[in-house]
């Protein structure tokens, strides 16, 4: 079976194509608390288990949270982040999410998945992408496509009503990564026509906006200093996704925490909030330019602006756009849901489905491709490290574009190839992507060249061939980078060790969350309240270990009841 | 791909309908497998966007309103709306017209006129056709209300009554209001308070106008604006920090798409921070930077807490990064650090002997101040000065003048004409009397020093000047071979003449004929700071300094680059001046600029 998945900085989710016998759509698969996103946050527990999705989110404040959240962010990185005892890269993390979002499928569905259309931001570069595979691989997933984001969404936009569209826009605002897409489709066909984005841009950035702007005048005497900064950090976090939502519908917003049984609350107002975010705002504008220039279309005659991304939602956001199209933006698809649902439509594609009448997908690469090279300078001075584009970005995929270079040096007995992906003049600023030596009958210099010839296909492979034309030699270079030449050896055994990992019975998700969210509370308070919290949440763990199915469900109503009462009226 | 050949691929007859094109493309496309037939994906895309512009250019007039922009776009707000309706009366309309698209190929004064901004859609026939006049005309407009600033540093208008589009023009009229007039100066002049004042004004409500405006609108601007802050620099310095920091020209930096406007602006950003940050005293280079700033006097020497290895860091590195910057420094500042030996064949001799001069000077100055000012408890308390005293200084001047200029110039008539000159022979002449040296010795060192005023500005005011001075100059120096070359070449380092040397009574009547010009022209302030300049001797030259002299090709050459012996360099020298100023090539000037 081939499923859809959204792998968000935030939330995740997936779908399946519903063949023609079922209606011919896409659906989106719900989780095991009913809910059709999952949180992608990854928590070890003190006993060394794993807990995804909204249970995990919960134990985020705790003193021994060991938490990770918006680790797409370090997608690509060497970076890794500890959890308890252990240690997890991005792209395990990842693979962890997969997995849960992979056994909700199951099920759901009765049937195990096999394969997979991973989404991605239209910007990721080459290395985040691979990074993205190789989570789905190490989750026991075929990826058949890596597919991006806005893209997808466009498909899930577009197959609301078939219709033809001029070139329209979409606009993707997610929790880490913001994606500019310009779309044509007719007859048919869905073209890309050029994408832009900001990998470093998202609703969390908006949320650190309201912590820094409040977290002052919330808590003058100091006290969230005292406690662990990771854990302060995470409740102001919380506390900002809250106001920040709270801003989505009025004009000003509690912001409250609860540290240690001491109630910090402020108000946060829109209009602070904007000024706040100004910066990040600002930040929002480049990307459109750029793929507007790219496409050389005017803002004007763009037919729509679709939004997708759950920070699509912020009227600060919305406002902006207004502003920047001098139109008010389209609203059709869900922000949350459109991506999974592209993904799974690109599914139903891929599987040639008969409900699918035949949709033809052209994208672009939407960074520049080039090697590294050497010039003499006005000064006779040899100026090394600089980078010659042979793909431009925004070039139509599959492309095959080639180069002539020649030899610097006399006598050089061979050329060293190397592979970039970027925009900077100069390839330190550039993502390397690979290598190859190619040996040169020596001449004086100049009187030697080679035909670099790069071919870039639609699912993002580039592949490289070297020429010399002198001696007819030709060498060829498939582009896999350090990374995945280790991994493809010791895949298997890492996709082993993941799975060896004590993950949580699924069907106990709704419990973990519940005694998760128990903990939280009882490090919220002080003295009788949380003798009481304490004392509830030990009857909850004794009925489950009873494992009688009514004394828990009893118990666990209990609990919520209380925890619910807290919540809402915090004794201070 | 010709629209034949492109009609060919996608399989079907020339067509304007678009939607014709399309269908053939998605035809074509989709029994195609891409992956597998790049070239034949590349070749079907092209064709359909040549059917498509083909299609564009024959399209009949009416689908061009399809197109229009205004079409169906409500007005985003009050103010937009307001905006729209508030057009201007008629005659008002044509006044700024005339000044839309510059004929020059600069920037374009406004910008928003053209993309119907604020304004309302143009007349095509009357709007462009009045605006192919040339930009000089909008100066011409004699109604224009913001030709005269009301107040020194107040904002110009409020939008209410200035709309975006006469921003736009007033910030263009003030950044190339110089060039305008036609002044010889090629550098424009920095803009003056108010002016600087009146232009942020204007680029305020230019760049709050471009964060209201659409994305392509807000292109636009930015296009504009970077041509215009370029074309303009260096007036437009003060302009430059807000205006890139609303359209983020810095993260464009280093990228292989860079516009060249944005990549210079970066270049000169950069610079414009590395000056501030110098300035301020914390900087690791704030005191390199401010002795190369400190104008350097006669008397000037080499700062004393500075190091050596900062400055030249400083100097190194504002030469390789920040070249617009190096105006900031003072030449003689700059000669005093600079590397005296002349391994560095790229500077060339020329300017390096200046250097050399300059530095020589000073070292002498160096050495008297020095001793002077460390041993002040030792030395016996300065004479009074006596009426006599007084006289006999006053007569001593009076001779030098005399001496230097001719009879008919006193003391109080050089005051009068060149009262820092003045001054400077009295200083020396106290000087002279607290070293004791005699009036011989004063006169032949204020004579020194009116030689050097009248060869600095010669070298400035270029011309038939430079001829006559650098003609007059050759005779010193062949009169001061006649004692011997090392005094000659001493001449040419130091300006200092021996005092053995024996000028010909020819030589110095020409040389007081000269003085006593420039004197009357008032030629003769102090030395104009310049930069070390160069230039290329041809080998015709070459040619004829080796028939004067007698000397060598090759140690000909080697006298040109400053080395060889005093007696080649001498010879060199002076053959090089007559043969110069007896050659009509083009760079005659330049070459006697440094000699």
């Amino acid at each position: 079976m081939l499923i859809g998945i959204d792998l968000g900085t935030t939330n995740s989710a997936v779908a399946l194509w519903q063949g023609s016998e079922n209606g011919g759509e896409a659906q989106l698969v719900p989780n095991v608390l009913g809910s059709l996103l999952t949180p992608s946050a990854v928590s070890v527990l003190p006993d060394g288990s794993i807990l995804t999705g909204a249970a995990a989110l919960e134990r985020m404040a705790l003193k021994d949270g060991a938490t990770a959240t918006s680790f797409k962010r370090l997608m690509g990185t060497d970076r890794k982040v500890r959890l308890g005892k252990k240690e997890f890269s991005a792209e395990e993390l990842s693979a962890l999410v997969l997995m849960a979002l992979r056994s909700d499928v199951e099920a759901h569905t009765g049937t195990r998945p096999t394969e997979a259309v991973i989404t991605v931001p239209a910007y990721f570069n080459d290395r985040q992408r691979k990074a993205t595979r190789r989570a789905g691989e190490l989750a026991g997933l075929t990826v058949r496509r890596l597919i991006n984001e806005p893209t997808a969404a466009a498909l899930a936009f577009g197959l609301q009503d078939k219709a033809e569209r001029e070139p329209f826009l979409v606009f993707d605002l997610g929790g880490g990564t913001f994606d500019v897409s310009i779309v044509e489709m007719f007859e048919g066909i869905v073209e890309v026509r050029a994408s832009a984005g900001d990998n470093r841009l998202g609703g969390d950035d908006f949320n650190s906006a309201i912590a820094t702007a409040v977290r002052g005048r919330l808590d003058p005497d100091g006290l969230l200093g005292k406690i662990d900064e990771r854990r302060a950090q995470a409740l102001l976090l919380q506390a900002a996704e809250r106001s920040k939502r709270g801003l989505s519908e009025a004009q000003e917003a509690e912001f409250a925490l609860t540290a240690d049984g001491t109630r910090l609350s402020t108000t946060v107002t829109a209009s602070e909030f904007e000024a706040q975010a100004e910066g990040l705002i600002r930040r929002l504008r480049d990307p459109v330019v750029r793929a507007l220039r790219d496409s050389q279309i005017d803002a004007a005659s763009l037919s729509e602006v679709v939004l997708v991304g759950g920070a699509t939602r912020m009227p600060l956001v919305r406002k902006a756009i207004t502003r920047l199209f001098g139109r008010f933006p389209n609203s059709s698809v869900h922000p949350d849901h459109a991506v999974a649902l592209g993904a799974a439509i690109q599914g139903g594609l891929i599987a040639r489905d008969g409900g699918l009448e035949e949709i033809r997908i052209t994208d672009v690469c939407p960074f520049t491709l080039g090697i590294e090279t050497a010039e003499h300078s006005a000064r006779g001075t040899v100026q090394q490290g600089l980078f010659s584009p042979i793909i431009e970005r925004n070039t139509p995929v599959p492309v095959s574009r080639s180069g002539l270079f020649s030899t610097m040096g006399d006598g050089q007995k061979q050329i060293e190839v190397k592979i970039y992906q970027g925009e900077a003049r100069e390839v330190s600023g550039n993502v390397h992507l690979g290598q190859l030596k190619v040996p040169v009958p020596p001449r004086p210099a100049g009187e030697v060249s080679i035909d670099v010839r790069f071919s870039y296909d639609s699912s993002g492979l580039l592949e490289v061939d070297v020429e010399v034309p002198l001696t007819g030699a030709k060498h060829n270079l498939v582009i896999i980078d350090e990374e995945d030449r280790k991994a493809a050896s010791d895949l298997e055994s890492r996709r082993k060790a993941l799975a060896a990992l004590k993950h949580h019975p699924r069907e106990e998700a709704a419990n973990q969350m519940l005694l998760a969210r128990a903990e939280r509370c009882y490090e919220e308070f002080l003295g009788d309240v949380r003798a009481v919290v304490g004392d509830r949440t030990r009857q909850f763990v004794a009925a489950l270990d009873s494992q009688d199915p009514r004394r828990i469900a009893d118990a666990a109503t209990d609990l919520t009841g209380l925890l619910d009462m807290l919540e809402a009226n915090p004794p201070l | 791909m010709t629209p034949t050949q492109a009609w060919r691929v996608l399989g079907i007859a020339k067509t304007p309908d678009v939607g014709v094109i399309r269908r053939a493309y998605a035809d074509r496309l989709k029994a195609m497998d891409i992956d597998q037939d790049v070239d034949g994906y590349a070749r079907l895309r092209e064709a359909r966007d040549a059917a498509l512009r083909w299609a564009r250019m024959h399209a009949k007039p009416e689908v061009e309103e399809e197109f229009d922009p205004f079409a169906g776009v409500a007005p985003l707000d009050e103010g937009e709306s307001d905006k729209v309706l508030e057009s201007p009366s008629e005659s008002e309309t044509s006044s700024w017209l005339y000044a839309a698209p510059a004929a020059s190929g600069e920037a374009d004064p406004s910008l928003t006129t053209r993309l119907g901004e604020a304004a309302p859609k143009l007349d095509v026939t009357t709007g462009f056709s009045a605006a192919q006049a040339p930009a000089d005309q909008a100066i011409a407009v004699s109604r224009d209300p913001f030709a005269q600033p009301v107040l020194l540093g107040l904002e110009p208008t409020s939008d209410a009554v200035m709309p975006a589009w006469a921003h736009e023009q007033a910030l263009h009229r003030l950044l190339f209001a110089v060039q305008r007039q036609g002044d010889d100066d090629d550098t424009p002049p920095p803009l003056e308070g108010w002016e600087e004042a009146m232009a942020l004004g204007h680029l305020k409500a230019v760049l709050r106008h471009a964060e209201t405006v659409s994305v392509t609108a807000f292109d636009e601007i930015d296009n504009w604006l970077a041509r215009m802050l370029a074309d303009s620099w260096p007036r437009s310095a003060p302009l430059l920090e807000p205006a890139a920091a609303v359209f983020g020209w810095e993260n464009e930096r280093g990228q292989v798409s860079e516009r060249p406007a944005i990549a210079f602006l970066n270049a000169r950003l950069r610079g414009l921070r590395f000056r501030e940050k110098v300035q301020e005293p914390g900087h690791p280079l704030h005191k390199a930077w401010k002795e190369l700033t400190t104008p350097a006097q006669q008397s000037s020497r080499k700062g004393w807490f500075v190091k050596r290895a900062q400055v030249e860091q400083l100097l190194a590195g504002v030469r390789k990064n920040f070249p617009e910057l190096e105006h900031h420094f003072d030449p003689w500042r700059v000669a005093l650090w600079d590397k005296q030996d002349g391994a560095d064949v790229e500077t060339g001799w020329f300017s390096k002997g200046r250097l050399w001069i300059f530095a020589a000077i000073f070292l002498i100055q160096i050495v008297r101040f020095a001793f002077n000012d460390s041993t002040p408890d030792t030395s016996p308390p300065p004479p009074a000065i006596s009426a006599s005293a007084v006289a006999e200084d006053t007569k001593a001047i009076g001779g030098a003048i005399a001496a230097i200029f001719g009879p008919e110039i006193t003391l109080e008539g050089l005051k009068s004409l060149q009262p820092d000159l003045a001054a400077l022979f009295s200083a020396n002449r106290t000087i002279a009397r607290s070293d004791g040296s005699d009036d011989a010795a004063y006169r032949a060192k204020v004579h020194d020093l009116v030689r050097e005023r009248m060869y600095m500005t010669a070298l400035v005011e270029k011309g038939p000047l430079l001829a006559d001075v650098q003609r007059v100059r050759a005779d010193l120096l062949r009169a001061a071979r006649k004692v011997g070359a090392a005094q000659c070449m001493a001449y040419v380092r130091t300006h200092r003449l021996d005092r053995q040397i024996v000028v010909p009574d020819a030589t110095l009547e020409a040389e007081r004929k000269l003085a006593l010009r420039m004197l009357d022209a008032s030629q003769l302030g102090p030395p104009q700071r310049m930069a070390p300049a160069r230039a290329q001797v041809p080998g015709e030259l070459v040619g004829k300094v080796i028939a004067l002299t007698g000397i060598p090709d090759e140690r000909v050459r080697k006298a040109m680059n400053g080395k060889g012996s005093d007696a080649d360099q001498c010879a060199v020298n002076i053959a090089l001046i007559d043969a110069t100023l007896a050659w009509k090539g083009k760079d005659r000037e330049a070459i006697l600029s440094v000699l």
